[in-house]
């Protein structure tokens, strides 16, 4: 197992590097630049040029290319451009907002996908099941953003139960903190929710005609024993694969969300950062990404030999 | 050069000019508490106004600072840190003396030295800087109170350069590692309320400052008395349009800038919320590449201005006629002194179908397609006059290409005179018609005609505000007979308030100032 994850683990590097590398060259080859962002629309021409050559970006792009290189082996992430400050002491301010974005939305998806699954999966073919299964469908259709304008009418506007917008850490008081954090969660994981619904309700059918399953009935085992210990424990594995794909998605996401209900999350600082040519923190942003998102995926791999003995990777 | 003789007469001290232009706002008082909370739909990294020319992003230096000058309801220029000003004998030289006892937030007092340093960042500023550095040869400062302004040329406009955000007065010694480009960390200035929290891409908190020393003038615009209503100012970044409305209407922000038209009539219906719709705040327009391509034909450009109906333009971008005028003075405020609709042929904003065939008969074009470069983050402004106007331009045969490209691409497209032939843009009233970005030379655009050079070298130079005014009109005239840009009309800023906001701005020359308006009661 440990020599397994040593080389999953050297697998991530590139995982991590070639991303990068795309954007660095990306960000450098589009057009635009972020002298013109930072002076604005009156700046002329000779303006943008004089602060182009102060930024360094007025140098040959290979030159930009190994100072950047020299950076990331040192662990130097360079300043922001915009906000002058380190680019390893923004981020984090950013990123924690959307890992937490994330989780919440996680959790509400997996246990509102679990639960009706499980529902469904218990009464096939009852209207209860075909109501479901259809809601299900419609919320894998549906936008995010437009479902995320729907909740903000409903709950925000005309209910008045939780703020329109606007975002207080979890150091402000956790009722605080889940009134503003309830809705963009919701409307990040309906979507997801809505695939957990079908894939535990196909997966748990499958698994209800399992021998092992008529065996534990015929010994007279009470039907929550046979769900709940056997059944589910099986059933669950594929929701697991959609759980680890839907917090990649999450992460990856969120923006609109984020722009919606005005959370200061890691996509809306990467959009905005992208917006303002602000390499640094782009290049920094896409890291935080990739990082995260090769240690997720690592991380459900071992979910998989927990959940499942027979799997050895060896 | 021109130098009126009559210089002293014609620049009078700084506090009779004062209360001659300043005009009284506010109908009532309101009493003072609470918080104002504000919806803002963007904010920069800093809230350090001198290292951008985004005006949108000088919002908290607005509240925050102040400078030597304000400017009143009529965009005209009045002392504000400054206690008098004067111009020597032969017009070169410029003294303001300070108030005195003025101190920053930090509690130090506020010194010559410290207005030196602060405009000798700004003069290495891009927009407005870049103009006053072109204006002010030297700042010195021979006392603790006075401050000396070496002029190159005798120029009556440097208190209005001095009137704008970018032009803001801070500490010495907060000064410390800026540098025109690099912001400063937080701002020490002299303003009503102190910046108590800066978060980028969340919000502002500035608290007021009980220290602050008013003038005593009526209140104008930026001008006179500040009053400082709220305890509290709060900016929420709030980039969706809907969002700034709902939160409106739930009562969790007092005040929603930047609103689209289409929200008018929710606000309007809901009776805890008002629209509040600002005219003649800003210009919709085209600007063209004179320098090279087929736009620098001006017999083409002559053309297009006939060619062009403006009210389906101005209809496809604002949506509602009530938030537009057909207006074609190149000043969108008629409060401004600068107003002007000389020179505009009759018939503004209605085809000419002979003048176009005239026109394209004379010119050298032959159907190229006309570069003409959009931002989409200005969708409605940028791309909606643009397919309206190319559709239009399409029944004589002119092509249009429009480019839409992001913000940070446009910028950099439009001031290379060999990517474009055209881009959208707006304009807004400035404080003086030096202070026109369209008519600077080096401006994406690079209108370099010689008359006009000529006409803004007497402009820059000349004293009397009458004869000042005479050559605007000549230059006025001349950009409506050889159309380096086209106006199609004159745009309204439409925000949303709580019932009870006291004092909301109406005009566009107060645009911003959230010290003179009042919290709506709090429960």
């Amino acid at each position: 197992m440990l020599r397994y994850l040593g080389k999953r683990f050297l697998l991530i590097l590139p995982t991590i590097f070639v991303p990068l590398i795309l954007v660095f060259l990306l960000l450098r080859l589009s057009p635009g630049d972020p002298a013109g962002m930072m002076l604005g629309d009156q700046a002329t021409a000779e303006q943008i040029a004089a602060l182009r050559s102060q930024l360094g970006l007025d140098q040959p792009i290979w030159i930009q290319f190994l100072l950047w290189l020299k950076g990331i082996v040192t662990l130097d992430l360079g300043n922001s451009i915009f906000f002058r400050e380190p680019v390893m002491q923004i981020i984090p301010r950013y990123a924690g907002v959307t890992i937490l974005l994330t989780l919440v939305a996680l959790t509400l998806a997996v246990i509102i996908g679990i639960t009706l699954g499980l529902v469904t999966a218990m009464n096939r073919n009852k209207p209860i099941d075909r109501g479901v299964v259809t809601t299900a469908v419609l919320g894998i259709s549906l936008p995010e953003f437009w479902f995320a304008l729907l909740l903000i009418f409903i709950f925000a506007v005309t209910l008045r139960w939780f703020p329109v917008a606007g975002y207080n850490p979890p150091s402000a008081g956790i009722v605080a903190f889940g009134a503003t954090i309830f809705l963009p969660a919701l409307a990040l994981g309906v979507r997801q929710s809505a695939l957990m619904t079908r894939m535990m309700r196909s997966s748990m059918l499958d698994v209800l005609n399992e021998p092992y399953i008529t065996t534990a009935r015929a010994q007279g085992l009470p039907e929550s024993t046979v769900i709940g210990r056997y059944a589910m424990r099986t059933a669950a594995m594929p929701v697991v694969t959609v759980a680890g794909l839907s917090a990649g998605y999450m992460l990856g996401g969120a923006v609109a969300i984020e722009i919606i209900f005005a959370l200061p999350g890691l996509g809306r600082m990467l959009v905005e950062a992208v917006g303002r040519r602000d390499y640094p923190l782009v290049e920094g942003g896409v890291l935080t990404i990739s990082l995260v998102l090769a240690v997720l995926n690592l991380a459900i791999d071992v979910i998989y030999a927990i959940l499942d003995p027979r799997i050895r990777y060896q | 050069m021109r130098v009126n003789s009559g210089l002293r007469r014609v620049l009078l001290a700084g506090s009779s000019l004062a209360v001659v232009a300043s005009m009284p706002s506010l109908a009532q008082e309101f009493p003072q508490g609470g918080t104002l909370r504000i919806g803002i739909s963007q904010m920069a990294p800093s809230p350090d106004p001198v290292v951008t020319t985004f005006g949108t992003n000088w919002a908290t230096a607005g509240v925050v600072c102040e400078g030597l000058f304000g400017l009143d309801e009529t965009w005209t220029p009045q002392p504000m840190l400054a206690e008098s000003f004067e111009y020597g004998e032969d017009g070169t030289t410029l003294t303001i003396v300070l108030r005195e006892g003025l101190k920053f937030h930090s509690g130090a007092a506020l010194t010559s030295a410290d207005v030196v340093a602060s405009l000798e960042r700004f003069r290495e500023a891009a927009g407005i800087g870049a103009a006053f550095k072109g204006t002010v040869d030297a700042i010195t400062a021979p006392d603790e109170r006075t401050v000396v302004f070496e002029l190159a040329s005798p120029s009556p406009i440097v208190p209005g350069l001095l009137a704008g955000t970018q032009a803001v007065i801070m500490s010495s010694a907060s000064l410390e590692g800026a540098s025109p480009t690099e912001a400063t960390r937080g701002l020490d200035c002299t303003g009503p309320y102190v910046l108590t929290e800066y978060q980028p891409d969340q919000g502002v908190t500035m608290t007021r400052w009980e220290e602050y020393a008013a003038r005593s003038e009526p209140t104008s615009g930026a001008s006179g008395k500040k009053h400082a209503y709220a305890n509290e100012i709060v900016f929420r970044l709030m980039p969706e349009a809907s969002v700034r409305r709902d939160s409106l209407i739930t009562g969790e922000i007092d005040i929603a800038n930047e609103l689209p038209s289409d929200f008018y009539d929710a606000l309007q219906n809901d009776p805890n919320t008002e629209a509040v719709v600002v005219p003649n705040n800003q210009s919709l327009t085209v600007v063209f590449n004179t320098k090279e391509g087929v736009a620098a034909d001006v017999n083409l450009r002559r053309a297009i201005y006939y060619a062009l109906e403006m009210e389906p333009m101005m209809l496809a971008s604002v949506g509602n006629p009530e938030f537009y005028t057909l207006d074609p003075s190149w000043i969108p405020d008629p409060n401004s002194f600068w107003y002007t609709t000389a020179g505009v042929p009759e018939g503004f904003g209605t085809p000419q179908p002979d003048k176009v065939r005239e026109y394209l008969e004379a010119s050298d074009y032959n159907g190229e397609p006309i570069r003409w470069l959009v931002a989409s983050e200005q969708y409605q402004k940028h791309y909606l006059t643009a397919i309206t106007a190319s559709q239009q331009l399409e029944e004589y045969g002119i092509t249009v290409e429009i480019v839409e490209s992001p913000m940070a691409n446009y910028i950099q497209a439009r001031a290379d005179a060999t990517q474009m032939d055209a881009f959208s843009s707006f304009l807004p009233t400035y404080v003086d018609p030096t202070s026109i970005a369209y008519l600077n030379a080096s401006y994406p655009g690079f209108w370099e005609d010689p008359e006009k050079l000529d006409l803004m070298q007497q402009i820059a130079t000349t004293i009397d505000p009458d004869e000042r005014k005479a050559i605007f009109e000549k230059i006025h005239t001349l950009a409506y007979d050889q159309f380096p840009f086209i106006k199609y009309g004159t745009e309204a800023n439409m925000y949303g308030i709580r019932a009870g906001v006291g004092n909301p701005a109406r005009v566009p020359a107060r645009a911003g100032d959230y010290y003179n308006v009042a919290p709506p009661p709090q429960d």
